[in-house]
């Protein structure tokens, strides 16, 4: 068992509108996502986690260890944490650790900071990302970016970390063909991927717990799609406990900082006494953590940073255009 | 300034955080770059000082013809910040519309991409946004 002590979220402030990106590629349909949460041209997933960790530390004791997650350029040769730790400014003697290789890595996160925060120095956390996606696949896959940072301690915060569950399986939904600049994706198989993977995973949960999933206050899951949302209510989830945490359809994939958005946005709402699911999903692996708030969370107002302002479809270009084929 | 990877890593660390140089001698705050020299009385035994980030801005100009390095963020802000430790620093100021930016206005310190090297090398450095109540961190 762990605390959370604090958490903080980034979301960069401008959106693109995804309609208007649709019709300039001529793709048909109604848009799966509003806008897009895209990060300006001098911002990455280091500046992202930065701002994000920034706000998570702020008055709280040096960490003993740092754990960042993330899955996009130009960390994917290099540790992000070691060089956000300089920048943050941390101790020398901090431990930097990094997590990859799927988008659900912040419930590993958890697991790993809630074993290590044994001593009176908490482990900070931070999942960040900033997708890119291949001119008109940025459509389908609604690549946006965000970070979101959680600092965890031993005990004497406001949210109990209980028991996690998994449910695994080996699914091709995302892979990279020879030199081509970006990943594929399969949303068919994403989508069938992740609902077995959520229905495994609360099912593990629920034993663990005794606890339905109808008895959490909120549900703060991983959302690549909207349509993967909407699968978690055969599991029982309802849409009042999705309300307040879904922003896929608003501001698109955050990718690793998906379900920690969520979570800020969730413990930004809740009371003591309640409990939060967290549902982390990446490559087939669905990572179901149960989160128990003891005490009045200090509210960040995650929820209202979805809000942005909007930018023209040429500004987007030119921000993006070939970030996807920049070195990691 | 265009620079190969040898040639950058022997520039030091990217400026991952904000400081100043603290002259041994009169005790007078000097900018980053003033690492052998100061500039008040002549002494050559300055040291690093971290800023708390926070400042005000006393002076700026929009840049809507960039140079070839920063193609592509125009328009933007660059500014002279007072930092609250009195040493005054230029710099960019981000994430602001232009007609939102005033003289006096207060600022904080950020992490930003400055630009990309010509091998793939991202330069990282400090940047400012409006330090207002409500805005973002």
């Amino acid at each position: 068992m762990a605390d959370i002590l604090r958490y903080g979220a980034y979301l960069p402030k401008h959106r693109t509108p995804l309609g208007e990106l649709q019709s300039f590629y001529g793709r048909p349909g109604r848009p799966r996502s509003r806008t897009l949460a895209t990060p300006g041209l001098d911002e990455d997933t280091l500046t992202m986690a930065y701002e994000a960790a920034t706000e998570a530390l702020a008055g709280e004791r040096a960490p003993a260890a740092l754990i960042s997650v993330s899955m996009s350029s130009p960390f994917g040769l290099r540790k992000m944490s070691m060089t956000l730790s300089r920048a943050l400014g941390l101790a020398a003697d901090t431990v930097p650790y990094d997590l990859g290789g799927h988008p659900g890595g912040l419930m590993d996160a958890f697991a790993l900071a809630a074993a290590l925060a044994t001593g009176d120095r908490p482990v900070a956390v931070v999942a960040s990302d900033h997708q890119v996606s291949y001119e008109e696949r940025v459509c389908d896959t609604l690549s946006a970016g965000g970070a979101a940072a959680f600092v965890i301690g031993a005990s004497g915060g406001f949210a109990t970390l209980g028991p996690q569950a998994r449910a695994s399986s080996e699914v091709y939904d995302v892979w990279r063909l020879g030199n081509e600049p970006e990943a594929r994706y399969r949303l068919e198989v994403l989508f069938d991927a992740y609902a077995a993977a959520a229905k495994g995973a609360f099912t593990a949960l629920e034993k663990a717990t005794e606890r339905p999933a109808s008895v959490y206050a909120s549900v703060a899951a991983s959302q690549p799609h909207p349509q993967t949302l909407r699968g978690l209510g055969k599991l029982g989830v309802t849409a009042e406990q999705l309300a307040a945490t879904s922003f896929v359809g608003e501001i698109g994939n955050l990718g690793a900082a998906s379900v920690g958005v969520a979570t800020a946005i969730a413990l930004d709402a809740a009371e003591a006494g309640q409990q939060i699911l967290a549902f982390g999903y990446g490559a087939g692996e669905g990572i179901a953590q149960a989160i128990e708030v003891t005490a009045a969370p200090p509210a960040i107002g995650a929820a209202a940073r979805i809000a942005g302002e909007p930018i023209a479809l040429g500004t987007y270009y030119r921000w993006t255009r070939g970030r996807q084929a920049e070195p990691h | 300034m265009t620079v190969s990877a040898i040639e950058f890593s022997r520039l030091g660390p990217p400026k991952l955080r904000l400081y100043a140089m603290r002259c041994g001698s009169c005790n007078t705050l000097q900018p980053w770059w003033e690492k052998f020299h100061c500039y008040a009385c002549g002494a050559e035994r300055l040291t690093e000082e971290e800023l708390a980030g926070t400042g005000e801005l006393t002076n700026y100009t929009v840049v809507y013809y960039p140079p070839r390095d920063f193609l592509g963020q125009e328009p933007y802000v660059v500014g002279h910040i007072t930092m609250d430790e009195g040493v005054v620093l230029p710099a960019p100021v981000v994430d602001t519309a232009l007609e939102d930016v005033q003289l006096g206005t207060r600022v904080k310190a950020t992490l930003r991409r400055m630009k990309l090297g010509h091998e793939g090398d991202v330069y990282y450095s400090q940047k400012f946004v409006l330090d207002t109540p409500g805005a973002e961190a």
